[in-house]
């Protein structure tokens, strides 16, 4: 087993980028503040994504996470229904195959995902308001909450349209990043 | 509000209702009887309507299980992966909306 890199050199700066949680945290962080208007943040984003293109094991965990999130609200979705699954299933492949095309990006998959995600969360609330109750109390909170899956839906809608459209006017980052860049085809 | 004895008063107590009349808070009587009793189960039906709607919607806003906790880190990502791609590509958040500012 090779040894650890000592804490502050650059191959423990090297071993970081190839975390999954400092990636993470990284971009994440530096996303948020430059959105904000922090130009520092925006040459620290530029300058660390620029240097570390691949980051592998980010977009493994980012792959795996797109599946499961499907899977755990396909399952919350339709229990042990069978059918209903399949239905569900097939309903989120066609939305699937609409929005992504042949060779997505990691990014696209994610930004998919969350337009998959707050379908079936919408599809759910809009289930749970058509519930008859006679307590107003319990109405008005399956209201609010489908007014909130609502806003989740016309949200993760915006984004993606957002990033489609720039990228159908053929806009894309400078620097090849594994985040960004097509997948291979098998 | 509820139940109380008097020293005098029969064991089961009186139903008493509290009620708000502007600034001050006043019992309402209802009785030992079936007024009394009417009284305390339309109660106790709206407190678990309230509960049962309060844990709705918290559960809506906290993320009620690995389902809603997964969904909400995949937003993250996909706020976070939309944000870089734009700033990449030139963009920048002015007021709310995304303008390209450069050619990235």
């Amino acid at each position: 087993m090779g040894r650890k890199p000592r804490v502050g050199s650059r191959a423990w700066e090297e071993s970081l980028a190839n975390s999954p949680t400092y990636a993470r945290n990284t971009i994440l962080d530096l996303a948020k503040r430059a959105e904000g208007g922090c130009k520092e943040a925006v040459e620290k984003l530029n300058l660390w994504l620029e240097k570390y293109p691949e980051m592998r094991s980010l977009v493994r965990e980012l792959d795996d996470l797109a599946t499961r999130v499907e899977r755990a609200w396909v399952e919350r979705l339709c229990g042990a229904d069978e059918l209903a699954r399949k239905a569900v299933e097939d309903d989120l492949a066609a939305m699937k195959a609409e929005l992504l095309g042949p060779a997505p990006s990691v990014a696209d998959k994610i930004l998919a995902g969350t337009v998959l995600v707050a379908h079936l969360g919408y599809q759910r609330a809009a289930l749970a308001a058509s519930q008859p109750t006679d307590r107003p109390e319990v109405r008005a909170a399956r209201e609010k909450l489908l007014s909130v899956a609502q806003k989740r839906l016309q949200d993760a809608l915006r984004g993606w349209e957002l990033h489609a459209g720039k990228k159908a006017r053929g806009l894309h980052p400078r620097a090849k990043l594994k985040l960004f860049e097509p997948e291979a085809v098998a | 509000m509820g139940w109380e004895r008097r020293q005098h008063g029969p064991g089961t107590g009186y139903f008493y209702r509290s009620v708000r009349v502007g600034d001050r808070v006043t019992k309402v009587y209802h009785g030992r009887g079936q007024a009394g009793h009417e009284a305390a189960a339309e109660l106790e039906l709206r407190r678990k309507c309230r509960l049962e709607a309060r844990t709705l919607l918290q559960a809506g806003r906290n993320g009620a299980d690995g389902a809603d906790r997964l969904a909400a880190e995949l937003r993250e990502w996909a706020e976070g992966l939309l944000g870089t791609w734009l700033i990449l590509t030139g963009h920048r958040k002015r007021r709310g909306q995304w303008r390209r500012t450069s050619r990235g």
